[in-house]
């Protein structure tokens, strides 16, 4: 039994985390629209859920917590208590103790029990009967022998015939309220059946002529309907039939035809339907213009009609694509093992090209194929939306804003843009820290920003979308800015930047990148940006990303992340350099050129001209110091590096490669420029260049020998489009 | 027309239509500034209209509503896409386009 529990309870360790960032996403949008019985309802529904599972694993504590939680939004989804700002922090506090107790159990550690009764307390308060209750009138399910998990009710559709005693008025109710009680219970159409209203000489003041057809969805069954028409039942006529519900049977989107609802209903016999279908007509036209049928019956059939289709539709969306949860680890095994399935297809190819059977070769073709597909499934499968993190930082935004005394907004964009797990997990941490920065130090206090002129809520606009091989994250605030002559006095006193050097703007803002740009001085003589930005940095070049920031003056910052798709095999661009192989990412690759000797003797200065713009390049050879003499006539290889198009010389060029990206061994992690390897397919080792740091590198190298010149890398690099 | 069209009013409505499709061929309803409106109203003014063509008269309703006419119209379920078979002349006061 214990051996059971332990079981259910690592099953249900990701969908708890999963529900709590459901439960925290309701909550914040129902604070931004109160009234939004959907939100309420979706916050309902993960209480709900997190009470139920947790009492089947035997989470006591959590479902007890849960379960005061969930009555006082049972109240709010009644429209007994509203959804207030307090009620909500409130919430949004008991989401944490929640995650705190799932915390204890999944990652160790004790949770501070009194926390939780201080919040049931506070939640007992803001309950309308909380005066005559003591906490032993709600017990929690828990305490019941067998914890069963609650399943929600499943929804129907209903079809409601009620018709009022005449006199209605005169018992005091009014029929209109019963359908607005009625209307709340789920989606609903109501259509008053209105051919009984006489002429007016014959109207009797009081009278109601009206009764109604209502065709409604609900999961509350049908006492709840029936409850509701519990006064008016004995003098009126009521009549409820369940028309559809979830699991039935003949559960296709289409649903029966107009003829048969109305036979349904009693509005047409057999034989009068017969006769219509006889006619070329439409069934309803026909019925009508005979009068066999009234046209508000058969608009109240095809209403009915309609909606059973849509709530069949709507049901059928919500109901996801079947899935299963596997253990991150079997997945990077899948990813090891295609990767090393790519290595393997890469040799055979080889060996099929060089013996040249063609019986081979397209074997050799098919399995290529296959691999190439293999590949893009099995890393779709890693895979996932970056919106759950999005999520998360909404939290982040406003308890951290509040706590600061602003106004901020945060606005995304992108959210079903898709990434590498581990890039996303890696991720996360980096985009707090940014995020952070641009509360604290990008968006003024309310004051400020309004006499500046802007309003007073300002903006964080988070954003991601996909661009070719990468992602581009993009964090935008509309605060203050950079302040480049801040930063600027501090590099000079750094000595990171001559003083009388007059660096670009980009340049500048690399530089708060740096380690050691995070003082104190900067925290409160500028803008502060800077602070820990390094810590940044580092993560997102360990994912082969890069950072990009531009700034303006009072408009605010924009910080762009360019991040690699996937960490585990990417296409890349195979070169060669006397014996040695070197691979490019083939999407930094623009184009190849030719550099002939002569050409390349005539300037020093590293410089070729691509249809009239001068375009740096870096000889490889002699970065790597490979011996032996360049071909006459070398490749350039244009990449595209943050913005600026840099060349590399290679001396041939071989092709696209599937690259499998494998670490370099501890030894050689410190050697620059390179950022990992793969095995080409007769087995020799291909290193895959890290161009960003070799461009970087040379940048620094020019700059020194520049110094003396007067003229740098970045400003011969800078004009180029 | 203003004040509360509720059934409290009813019997006074009625005879104001009554009075009105003697007098006029052509009755506009307006809502100028109705404070409260509950079904018997809806049902008076279907009755009305039913009534006025059987008298070759007609009657039409202002073409802005107020919100709260709006709302019980909507709650009462009497919006709808065609109007009923008394509608002879396809002028039915619930038909919005």
């Amino acid at each position: 039994m214990e051996d059971i529990i332990g079981k259910l309870r690592e099953t249900f360790r990701e969908e708890a985390y999963e529900l709590l960032a459901e439960l925290e996403a309701g909550l914040l949008e129902l604070e931004h629209n109160p009234g939004d019985m959907e939100q309420v309802g979706r916050v309902f529904r993960a209480m709900h859920t997190i009470k139920g599972s947790g009492a089947t694993c035997e989470f006591h504590n959590i479902a007890a917590f849960t379960h005061e939680l969930e009555t006082t939004f049972d109240k709010v989804r009644k429209g007994k208590i509203a959804a207030t700002k307090e009620l909500i922090d409130l919430a949004l506090t008991a989401r944490d103790h929640i995650q705190s107790l799932f915390d204890a159990f999944y990652k160790g550690g004790a949770a501070d029990e009194s926390k939780g009764a201080e919040i049931t307390a506070t939640l007992r308060k803001l309950l309308p009967d909380s005066a005559g209750k003591g906490p032993a009138a709600s017990a929690p399910p828990a305490a019941k022998s067998k914890p069963a998990r609650e399943e929600p009710a499943k929804y129907a559709t209903y079809r409601i015939r009620f018709r009022p005693a005449k006199h209605i008025f005169a018992s005091g109710t009014d029929p209109v309220l019963l359908l607005r009680e009625l209307r709340r219970l789920g989606a609903c159409r109501v259509l008053a059946q209105t051919e009984a209203i006489p002429y007016l000489e014959d109207y009797e003041a009081d009278g109601c002529y009206t009764f109604w057809d209502v065709i409604l969805t609900t999961n509350r069954g049908r006492n709840a309907i029936e409850d509701i028409f519990i006064f008016a039942k004995d003098t009126s006529e009521l009549t409820i039939e369940v028309i559809d519900e979830e699991g039935s049977l003949d559960d296709e989107a289409s649903y029966k035809r107009l003829g048969e609802i109305l036979l349904d209903r009693g509005d047409l016999t057999p034989e009068d339907l017969q006769k219509a279908l006889q006619s070329k007509k439409k069934v309803g036209e026909m019925l009508v213009e005979h009068g066999i049928v009234s046209c508000d019956k058969v608009e109240s059939a095809l209403a009915e009609q309609q909606h059973v289709r849509e709530m069949r539709e709507r049901r059928q969306v919500a109901e996801p694509t079947s899935s299963i949860r596997v253990a991150t680890d079997r997945l990077d095994t899948l990813v090891n093992l295609v990767g090393e399935l790519v290595t393997v297809q890469a040799r055979l190819s080889q060996t099929a090209l060089t013996r040249g059977v063609p019986e081979f070769l397209s074997i050799a073709e098919e399995v290529e194929r296959l691999t190439v597909s293999l590949r893009d499934n099995t890393m779709s499968i890693r895979m996932l939306p970056i919106g759950t993190t999005f999520s998360k930082f909404k939290r982040a935004v406003r308890d951290l804003s509040a706590e600061l005394g602003k106004e901020i907004e945060l606005t995304t964009e992108g959210a079903e843009t898709e990434l590498d797990k581990t890039v996303i997990e890696r991720l996360s941490d980096p985009l707090v820290h940014l995020i952070r920065n641009s509360i604290d130090h990008g968006i003024e206090m309310p004051e400020v920003r309004e006499a500046a002129g802007k309003p007073r809520c300002g903006t964080i606009h988070l954003s991601a979308v996909h661009s070719g091989a990468h992602v581009l994250i993009q964090i935008k605030d509309d605060g203050a800015g950079l302040d480049t002559g801040a930063i600027r006095a501090k590099a000079v006193e750094k000595g990171l930047v001559p003083p009388d050097a007059t660096p670009s703007d980009r340049e500048l803002f690399t530089l708060i990148l740096m380690p050691d740009f995070s003082t104190a001085k900067n925290v409160t003589s500028m803008s502060g940006r800077g602070v820990g930005l390094d810590v940044v940095k580092k993560a997102i070049d360990a994912l082969r990303g890069s950072i990009e920031i531009t700034s303006i003056r009072d408009a605010g910052v924009t910080i762009t992340l360019k991040l690699p798709l996937t960490l585990a095999i990417i296409d890349g661009f195979l070169t060669k350099i006397g014996a040695e192989h070197f691979i490019f990412p083939l999407s930094s690759v623009e184009e190849c050129i030719e550099l002939k000797r002569d050409t390349a003797r005539s300037n020093n200065r590293h410089l070729v001209n691509v249809r009239g713009h001068m375009v740096p390049y870096i000889r490889l050879r002699e970065q790597f110091t490979i011996n032996g003499a360049a071909p006459a006539i070398e490749q350039i290889v244009i990449v595209g590096e943050e913005g600026r198009r840099v060349g590399f010389t290679v001396d041939t060029v071989v092709g696209q490669h599937q690259t499998v990206l494998k670490s370099l061994g501890r030894f050689y992690k410190q050697v620059e420029g390179i950022s990992g390897a793969t095995i080409l397919g007769d087995g020799t080792v291909a290193l895959i260049l890290d161009l960003p740091k070799l461009v970087s590198a040379a940048e620094q190298e020019e700059n020194v020998i520049a110094r003396g010149h007067g003229a740098s890398f970045e400003q011969a690099t800078a004009d180029v489009p | 027309m203003d004040g509360n069209l509720t059934v409290g009013q009813a019997e006074g409505l009625r005879i104001l239509l009554i009075k009105a499709l003697i007098d006029a061929e052509q009755v506009r309803v307006d809502f100028g500034t109705v404070t409260d409106v509950d079904l018997s109203c809806l049902q008076l003014l279907c009755s009305a209209h039913r009534s006025a063509g059987r008298m070759k008269r007609s009657i039409s309703l202002s073409g802005d509503w107020p919100e709260l006419f709006k709302k019980i119209v909507e709650e009462a379920g009497y919006s709808r896409l065609s109007g009923c078979h008394l509608d002879v002349n396809h002028n039915c006061l619930w038909v919005r386009g």
